[in-house]
């Protein structure tokens, strides 16, 4: 059964599969995703019970894939034998076959790990492979890959539901939708006393300052954008950013993996050549405290707990934020320069083995995040980049983007169509966290998430072109 | 003759021409009597199958399992005895992270 590019689940087998995962936290779950014979589109699933994981056989084996699996015993599946062969009657039975194969994640995103792919490609040449990550229980993420000897693909998945006609939006030269926008942004974009955004859907105020800008109307752009919503916002960058960002000359490097060394990890080919302008990126990720000051149901920050990287933030929290400080978020290709430096090592150190001086990932963090700059910096003296959290980045996420982008200053944005209609796409988040193992912390490793998802574990770092020279 | 049974996501690696239409539970007919001869006929007749399935030693390679008559096969195949009528069945144990 060959694999397209697409993966069929429909939406009432989608919540039927989440409930159950749902249901069995924080077990893992895992199975097969089920057709009727002939058919590609998966109907049911079979969800397995026994999990010989950490039989005397199994531990070791998972053990050898590192820490994370010393200290998580419940990171791994094994199905019996005698399950297997339970519940493959039953499959017959039903005149159903085998198209796919899922399991959750606890704590990581729904990516494909290296541990993955041994496991499966080991049993299976045509199946695809559903992960659904429950890091966030009230935001499941769902992703399926197809796999092969060759590598692995990330699949689309949709489902067989009429397509939505995404309304484009009305020319912004029409007066009504302008006058319409303007009204929306004086709305949205009110200040309270202390210079914080009075409504607290960011994802409502981006919109808004989108929809602003296209008007053109450039005096509804300076009294309600400039000198309202950023009215303080240089004196902010001064006094609470400006210190901490670090600049970076740019220039021309090697972005992404060339096909050899891409091996299960999706997205990273063709390694192509980038040339970036200068910019500024922050030390360390934006911190609790520092959010704080945005965000004043976020203010009860703790002693202790202070210069903890933020966490549980949206795409449209971290870039309306990035806005008010002043400032933007990276564009995925600033942020591998920054970590990676163009260098054709796998992280900013040459081996593995030093990974753990510049990050707190799963081989030394225990799992729990820890305040930023606690490890060494990278070479141009930016810590954190690799481990402690994921990082959104401003791209929207392509998986085939690479084999198109511009030389210079790529950054992958959502159409303005989809912009104002809300519907904005995955956005890329880049670094690993706390929990990430090694492969997932790789200077060119990409994930991507919607943009209205939040994590324990992701939280992003200011970026700016203040003050440098541009090309 | 015994009877060998494989999930969708094997009897897929047979040669076209061996495929039964609709599920593979019907089962394909074999001439062995024996695991040695299984393996030595699945080579010959099954040359994709086998390849997945087993290792340059002829034994099942890790991730699989046999099942006879119903029964999982843990250890000592090697001696086993098919005879006419039997079922056999190679599946997979799905694993992962």
């Amino acid at each position: 059964m060959s694999v397209g590019h697409q993966v069929v689940l429909r939406p009432a087998l989608r919540e039927r599969l989440l409930r159950a995962i749902q249901q069995r936290l924080p077990r893992k779950s895992f199975g097969f995703v089920i057709a009727p014979d002939n058919s590609v589109a998966p109907s049911d699933f079979v969800l397995f019970e026994e999990n010989i994981r950490n039989s005397n056989f199994w531990k070791p084996r998972f053990e050898a894939y590192g820490r994370y699996f010393e200290q998580h015993d419940d990171a791994g599946f094994v199905a019996t034998p005698e399950e297997s062969w339970r519940l493959q009657k039953m499959i017959w039975k039903r005149g159903m076959v085998e198209v796919g194969v899922f399991h959750s994640h606890l704590r990581h995103p729904a990516n494909f790990s290296q541990i993955d792919y041994d496991l499966h490609t080991q049993r299976f040449d045509n199946l695809w492979h559903l992960i659904i990550s429950v890091r966030n229980p009230e935001s499941p993420q769902l992703r399926a890959f197809a796999v092969s000897q060759n590598g692995v693909r990330e699949l689309t998945l949709v489902s067989d539901e009429t397509p939505t006609n995404h309304k484009e939006p009305c020319c912004c030269s029409d007066p009504v939708v302008r006058d319409q926008a303007i009204r929306n942004a004086a709305q949205l974009l009110k200040l309270d006393s202390r210079g914080r955004p009075v409504c607290k859907d960011n994802r409502a105020i981006y919109t808004a300052v989108n929809a602003l800008l296209r008007t053109g109307h450039e005096e509804a752009v300076d009294e309600l954008l400039t000198k309202g919503f950023l009215r303080d916002s240089h004196h902010r960058y001064a006094d609470r950013v400006g210190p901490r960002m670090r600049f970076l000359e740019g220039g021309r490097f090697n972005m992404g993996s060339s096909p050899d060394r891409a091996r299960h990890f999706c997205g990273e080919s063709p390694c192509h050549a980038v040339e970036l302008s200068p910019y500024r990126l922050s030390e360390v990720p934006v911190t609790r405290e520092l959010f704080s000051l945005f965000d004043q149901t976020r203010n009860h920050v703790p002693a202790g707990e202070t210069q903890m990287p933020v966490v549980n933030v949206t795409w449209f929290d971290a870039a309306v934020f990035a806005m008010w400080m002043g400032c933007r978020l990276p564009s995925e290709a600033e942020w591998e320069f920054a970590c990676g430096s163009g260098s054709d090592s796998e992280w900013c150190c040459e081996e593995e083995d030093s990974l753990f001086r510049y990050a707190w990932y799963s081989q030394n963090s225990a799992g729990s995040i820890q305040p930023g700059g606690t490890r060494e910096p990278n070479s141009q003296g930016l810590f954190d980049l690799h481990g402690n959290v994921w990082e959104w980045c401003h791209d929207n996420y392509e998986q085939c983007y690479y084999s198109r982008s511009p030389v210079l200053d790529p950054v992958h944005f959502a159409s303005p169509a989809a912009d104002l209609a809300g519907n904005n796409g995955d956005k890329v988040c880049r670094g690993g966290s706390v929990h990430a193992l090694a492969e997932m912390c790789r200077t060119r490793y990409r994930f991507h998430d919607p943009p209205e998802f939040w994590g324990a574990d992701l939280g992003f770092r200011l970026a700016s072109d203040r003050d440098v020279p541009r090309r | 003759m015994a009877n060998l049974m494989l999930p969708s996501y094997l009897s897929q690696l047979l040669p076209t021409d061996a495929r039964l239409p609709g599920c593979a539970f019907r089962g394909i007919p074999v001439d062995s009597a024996s695991w040695k001869e299984l393996t030595g006929e699945m080579r010959q007749r099954f040359p994709g199958l086998a390849t997945r399935v087993l290792t340059e030693h002829g034994t099942l390679a890790s991730g699989f399992a046999l099942v006879v008559n119903d029964e999982v096969v843990h250890a000592d195949y090697h001696s086993l005895h098919m005879s006419s009528g039997d079922e056999i069945a190679i599946i997979a144990s799905v694993a992962g992270g």
